[in-house]
């Protein structure tokens, strides 16, 4: 009764090779070509020249990788100790419904809806060391030596960025897990609270263990979204100063496009997919562990 | 549920303490956007002393009205590729499962893990050699395939809930699989469109990276790169910068909060599936 030969075959193409070019041609090749390049020496125009893995060794050898790959390291840091536990306890206190709770959450989730470059334009603002709005702040409570060149010091450049990262995704998870939240049944509470139950003790026996599964989402996503950050680092400090903010995607794109090391940045892009990749099935098989504990 | 006064005081407290954390930025932006530059050093904390509009004439003159259409223009174009190759594909999918199909699936699933940063060294330089950089498909080609994966696994999702039955009435009734596409199943599929083109929509219009390296001309830039290119150019004028940062912003926070329902129940969709 359906479509046969030719006809399926038209059929098959019409309806899935608008997406399966797009998606072959954008993704799928590209990141067969970035592998294939990396074991080249190019600078994008002259002839690619094989050379097998010295851009690896290169890699291994370089500082600036192992100074990127800590910085990602301290960015997801941050994220899991203040983006995920702040999102939680404002998810919870929200979910409690009082007055306001709504229009509170949707406050708070507006500058995950911003684009980067007004965000980082704005935060640079209130950064600048002169007429900045945060250095002006400490010099009115009195706190004059605490003032500093934000983005434009090697000791503060990176926690700056990370500030401005946690404070923009906070909202995020708060809206996923207030959906979380929600969707455990009252009855459940409820029936904890005849008992006797704390509300921290229903906090943390009763409603954490429920959204497990989205708090694995959460970690995943927190770790592999810090390890690809690029945006606000090369917005407010492009890295710099010194490399002291550096993160894979900002060292691959200023080897790329400014030193035009294409082979370079190409094994850099490499290291970043494998190396999250792994990272996200190692994170995965390790939490899947902790969800099936709780059931 | 009941909560005691004095908790309930504590609780507004921490409401009222991350409200002003996230919203006096915006709040400062926009009152900074008022004044002269030389009241925005002077006084930086106060309300301007005479409200100056003509940043916001200067601001859109200057270049922000063009890279809003950019970003309006690229966004659509963008958006409505990306639901037409979404559904076609999710339909066939769900409706004429073959060997490999899942497989399939399993790649664009795979996709949402894809950083794009591991792609754009090759795509600069297919395009260099399609003669495509600098032109609007550099960018419409990469934001409908970096959508595609999440536009797909929900139209696949939606449409593998339809009833076999209506597929088969619709064959009994003389329909080919193209009629049957486009007359019952895609405007079945409102749900999706609408969740698709509002995720799809934040994401293109405040995407940095593809215009950073896709494009050089003016007239392709979208706002966020436009943005950067403003404030080198009027990097001493700081309340001009502000009222640009302004007039970028409008037009996402009033889509958001028209929205807002959509935008928190999408990210809860997609945050469920991982």
């Amino acid at each position: 009764m359906r479509e046969k030969g030719m006809q399926k075959a038209v059929g098959g193409l019409f309806f899935m090779g608008p997406a399966l070019v797009i998606f072959l041609g954008v993704v799928a090749i590209p990141i067969a070509m970035s592998v294939f390049y990396s074991f080249h020496d190019w600078n994008g125009i002259s002839p690619k020249v094989w050379s097998g893995i010295d851009n690896y060794i290169k890699l291994f050898d370089d500082p600036v990788v192992w100074k990127a790959l800590q910085n990602s390291l301290y960015l997801t840091l941050g994220a899991l100790i203040v983006q995920l536990p702040v999102g939680l306890v404002m998810a919870a206190l929200l979910s409690i419904g009082l007055r306001g709770s709504n229009f509170l959450k949707t406050i708070y989730f507006t500058p995950v809806m911003l684009s980067t470059a007004v965000l980082g334009i704005l935060w640079g603002q209130i950064y600048d060391p002169n007429f900045g709005l945060l250095n002006n702040l400490l010099i009115k409570l009195g706190l004059e030596s605490w003032t500093q060149t934000w983005l434009g010091d090697e000791s503060t450049a990176l926690l700056s960025v990370i500030a401005v990262v946690a404070w923009q995704f906070i909202g995020f998870y708060i809206v996923v897990y207030f959906a979380a939240l929600q969707n455990i049944s009252d009855e459940v509470l409820e029936s904890a609270r005849m008992e006797g139950a704390k509300e921290w003790t229903i906090f943390f026996r009763i409603q954490i263990p429920l959204i497990w599964p989205t708090i694995t989402f959460t970690v995943l996503n927190c770790v592999i979204n810090s390890l690809k950050y690029f945006d606000l680092i090369y917005i407010m400090t492009n890295g710099g100063p010194n490399h002291s903010s550096e993160v894979l995607a900002s060292y691959m794109m200023s080897n790329a496009f400014k030193q035009m090391d294409f082979g370079y940045g190409s094994a850099i892009s490499t290291f970043l997919l494998l190396f999250g990749l792994v990272l996200a099935l190692v994170i995965n098989k390790l939490l899947s562990k902790g969800t099936a504990r709780f059931q | 549920m009941p909560v005691k006064k004095t908790s309930r005081v504590a609780i507004y407290i921490v409401f009222l303490f991350h409200l002003v954390i996230t919203g006096y930025p915006f709040v400062w932006m926009l009152i900074s956007s008022f004044k002269s530059n030389k009241e925005y050093f002077a006084n930086p904390w106060g309300i301007p002393a005479e409200w100056k509009f003509q940043n916001y004439v200067n601001a859109w003159n200057e270049g922000i009205s063009g890279y809003l259409f950019n970003s309006l223009y690229i966004t659509l174009f963008s958006v409505i590729g990306l639901l037409i190759a979404s559904t076609l594909i999710g339909f066939y999918l769900s409706t004429r499962a073959f060997k490999g199909s899942k497989l399939l699936l399993g790649m664009f699933l795979l996709g949402m893990m894809i950083p794009i940063h591991s792609t754009l060294i090759p795509l600069f330089t297919m395009a260099n050699s399609l003669k495509a950089y600098d032109t609007f498909w550099a960018l419409f080609f990469p934001y409908i395939a970096f959508n595609l994966p999440l536009a797909i696994f929900l139209a696949y999702g939606f449409f593998r809930e339809i009833p076999k039955e209506l597929e088969e009435a619709a064959l009994v009734d003389g329909c080919n699989i193209y009629q049957t596409f486009f007359k019952i199943y895609f405007p079945l599929a409102k749900p999706v469109l609408a969740t698709v083109t509002i995720l799809s929509f934040f994401n293109i219009m405040n995407d940095f990276v593809f215009p950073l390296i896709m494009v050089s001309s003016d007239s392709l830039k979208t706002l966020p790169l436009g943005l950067m290119m403003f404030k080198g150019n009027f990097s001493a004028d700081y309340s001009l910068i502000s009222a640009a940062l302004v007039i970028t912003t409008t037009p996402i926070i009033i889509m958001y909060a028209f929205l807002q329902k959509y935008v928190h129940k999408g990210v809860a969709a997609g945050s469920v599936k991982g």
